[in-house]
C-alpha cells in the first residue's frame, strides 16, 4: 500500500485524474464528499487531501510515503525529503516585485515582506544583501503599496495581481513547478513501488 | 535478566551494551559540558548551529550537543587502536525547534583502522539496528566518490552546495536543469545524475559504477567499498546511495546511515573521518557511528502496565488489605492499595471488608 498526500484543491484534483489515469484509481473517491482519506485495496493505493502547505510536513514524517506539493512550498518547509520528480504543472515563478518607483537604498536594510519567510532569507543571504522580514499571510502586494515594506518576495503566476496594483517584477529569483516527493524511510522500504509509480508518471507526463 | 520493568528504549541501550561489549569494545565515559569554543570551532561538523550555553567562572560552556567531538578531543590515539562505546545524553533542537535531551549510543574506533576494523563496525551497525527491528537497512555512500565527481563537473562554491542538494534530495530535474544553465558538458552531468540514480543493491550499484569509473577517477574508491562490502555476512541489509553527504573537511571514505521500517528519519548515522582527527592534531583514523535513541522515543510505545490486582480499603479494613496484598505480592502478583475508588483497574478488585 503506498500512500498518497494530495493538495486539496485544482491542483491536487489535475494530479488524482493523472495518477488514476495510470493504473492508481481509487474506486471510492468522489469529488463532492468531505472525506479526508481514500483507499483502494485492488490498486494498492491510499490518498490523503491535505492543506498544501502541509503536504512536505506529512512526507518528511512518514504519515505519507509520497506527496505533490509546489517547489515554493518545498523550498520553504526546508523538508528532508527525495524530490523525485518534476509534474511540469502548477508553474509559476519566485519573484521579488516592487512599486515603480523603487530605488533600491544600500545604507539601510531592504524591507522584504513575504509568506516565504526561510526562501526569502535563504535568497537574500545568498546575495549578500541585509533585510527586514515582514511575516504576511495574504494580500502580500499591499505591503509596498502602504509603505510597511520596499519589496515583496512572492510567487507570480501571470502578473495581473501586480499589474493592478500598479506593481512589477525586479528580480525573478527561480521557476516554480509541482513536483513530487518521497519520504526517505518509505524510499527505502517501499522502494519498488515507489519507483514504479514514478516511472508510470515520468511516462504520463512526457 | 527481567527487562520487563524497563521502558523499551532503555532495554535496547542495555541490548545494545552488552552487544559492543561483546566485542571487546571498552565503555568511554564524558562529562555532561565541553567548553562551547569546541563546538563553535567544528560548527559545520554538527547536524545543527543551536546549543544550550552558560557561564561557568567565566568560561563559556555548551551542554553538549555531540559526543564524537568530545570523544576525539580526548581520547589517547598514541597508546594504540582504541575501540570504545559510549551511552550520553545529547542536547540538540527536535523538529520544530524546541531544545531535548535525547539519548546517544554509538561506537568510535580510533587509531589504525584498516578494512577489518570498518568491516566489523558495519556488522555491529547491523546487529545494533537488528536489536531496534527486523526490517533495516543500512545506506552506503563515499565522501571520496561524491567529492571526485563533483570536481569532475567542475562547481565550486554556492554551485557546488546547489549540487550536493540536489544529490541528497535525488533530484535530477533541477541539477539537469541547472547543468544546462552553467554550460556544464552533457557527459559530465550525466555521470552526476547516474549517483542519484543508482539501483540499491550493491552489485547491482557497482557494476553501474564500473561503467563510469574512468573520467572522474573513482576506481579506487568502488574497489574499496565493492571490498568492505565482500567481507560483510549479511549483504542483504546494504543499499548504496549517495543521496548521503557528510562534510568532507571531517569525514572522508565510508559513511553511512540507517533506517528501520516504519520509522520516517534515519536511525543510525556513522562513518570514516580520520579528517576530524587530523583537525585535532592526532595521528590515525577513526571510523564509528552512533545509535540516535532518543530520537525513537516516539515509535516506542511504553504504555503503564495496569497491577494483576488491587485492594480497596477503608479505616477499617487497612491491616486485612496490608496482610492480603503480601500474600498477593509472594505469588508474584503485582498490587495496588487503594483507599476509596481505585483510579485504575486490574484483572481483579477486591474490597477488603469481602476478606
Amino acid at each position: 500500500m503506498i500512500n498518497i498526500a494530495l493538495p486539496k484543491g485544482r491542483l491536487g484534483e489535475k494530479v488524482y485524474a493523472l495518477l488514476s489515469s495510470i493504473g492508481y484509481e481509487c474506486s471510492e473517491y468522489s469529488e463532492n464528499n468531505r472525506k479526508l482519506i481514500f483507499r483502494d485495496e485492488k490498486n494498492g493505493v491510499s490518498y490523503f487531501w491535505v492543506k498544501p502547505s502541509d503536504v512536505a510536513i506529512y512526507v518528511e514524517l512518514g504519515a505519507a510515503d509520497v506527496g505533490v506539493c509546489g517547489k515554493d512550498i518545498l523550498d520553504e518547509a526546508q523538508a528532508d525529503v527525495y524530490e523525485l520528480l518534476d509534474l511540469n504543472m502548477g508553474k509559476c515563478r519566485m519573484c521579488v516585485a516592487a512599486k515603480k518607483d523603487f530605488r533600491d537604498d544600500f545604507t539601510r536594510p531592504l524591507r522584504v515582506a513575504t509568506k516565504f519567510v526561510k526562501s526569502a532569507e535563504k535568497y537574500y543571504s545568498s546575495i549578500g544583501r541585509e533585510i527586514e522580514l515582514i511575516k504576511l499571510n495574504g494580500s502580500i502586494e499591499l505591503a509596498p503599496i502602504l509603505g510597511l515594506s520596499d519589496v515583496i518576495f512572492d510567487i507570480v503566476e501571470t502578473g495581473v495581481t501586480l499589474k493592478e496594483n500598479d506593481l512589477h517584477v525586479i528580480t525573478e529569483v527561480y521557476p516554480i513547478s509541482t513536483r513530487m516527493i518521497a519520504n526517505k524511510s518509505s524510499y527505502k522500504f517501499k522502494n519498488a513501488d515507489i519507483l514504479a509509480l514514478t516511472e508510470r508518471l515520468k511516462g504520463a507526463i512526457k | 535478566m527481567d527487562t520487563e520493568f524497563l521502558r523499551k528504549q532503555e532495554a535496547v541501550a542495555l541490548e545494545l551494551k552488552s552487544l559492543y561489549k561483546s566485542y571487546g569494545f571498552k565503555e568511554y565515559k564524558l562529562s555532561s559540558f565541553e567548553e562551547y569554543a569546541l563546538y563553535a570551532e567544528n560548527e559545520s561538523f554538527l547536524s545543527g548551529k543551536d546549543m544550550i550555553t552558560f557561564n561557568a567562572g567565566g568560561k563559556l560552556m555548551a551542554l553538549r550537543p555531540d559526543v564524537t567531538l568530545s570523544v576525539v578531543k580526548n581520547v589517547k590515539a598514541e597508546e594504540g587502536t582504541q575501540k570504545l562505546f559510549y551511552d550520553e545524553k545529547v542536547y540538540r533542537p527536535r523538529l520544530g525547534g524546541e531544545f531535548a535531551e535525547v539519548s546517544q549510543i554509538g561506537v568510535e574506533v580510533i587509531g589504525d583502522v584498516d578494512i577489518v576494523a570498518e568491516a566489523e563496525t558495519v556488522e555491529l551497525m547491523q546487529s545494533s539496528l537488528s536489536k531496534l527491528s527486523k526490517s533495516y537497512l543500512i545506506d552506503v555512500s563515499h565522501i571520496g566518490i561524491i567529492e571526485k565527481t563533483l570536481n569532475y563537473i567542475g562547481v565550486s562554491g554556492s554551485d557546488r552546495e546547489f549540487a550536493v542538494e540536489c544529490l541528497t534530495g535525488k533530484n535530477s530535474h533541477d541539477f539537469l536543469r541547472f547543468a544546462r544553465e552553467k554550460g556544464i558538458p552533457e557527459e559530465r552531468s550525466e555521470v552526476f545524475v547516474k549517483l542519484m540514480t543508482l539501483p540499491p543493491t550493491p552489485d547491482e550499484a557497482i557494476a553501474e559504477l564500473e561503467k563510469i569509473k574512468r573520467a572522474p577517477e573513482i576506481g579506487h574508491e568502488i574497489d574499496e567499498t565493492e571490498r568492505l562490502i565482500g567481507l560483510l555476512a549479511d549483504k542483504s541489509t546494504i543499499n548504496i546511495n549517495f543521496s548521503i553527504v557528510g562534510n568532507a573537511e571531517y569525514y572522508n571514505g565510508l559513511i553511512f546511515k540507517g533506517y528501520i521500517n516504519g520509522v520516517p528519519q534515519a536511525v543510525l548515522s556513522g562513518g570514516r573521518y580520520d579528517r576530524l582527527l587530523k583537525k585535532f592534531r592526532k595521528n590515525g583514523q577513526a571510523v564509528g557511528f552512533a545509535v540516535y535513541l532518543g530520537e525513537l522515543e516516539r515509535y516506542f510505545s511504553n504504555p503503564p502496565a495496569n497491577p494483576d490486582v488491587i485492594i480497596v480499603y477503608d479505616r477499617s479494613t487497612g491491616e486485612k488489605a496490608l496482610a492480603a496484598a503480601r500474600a498477593f505480592r509472594k505469588q508474584g502478583k503485582k498490587v495496588l492499595l487503594s483507599s476509596g475508588k481505585p483510579a485504575e483497574t486490574a484483572e481483579k478488585t477486591i474490597y477488603a471488608e469481602e476478606l
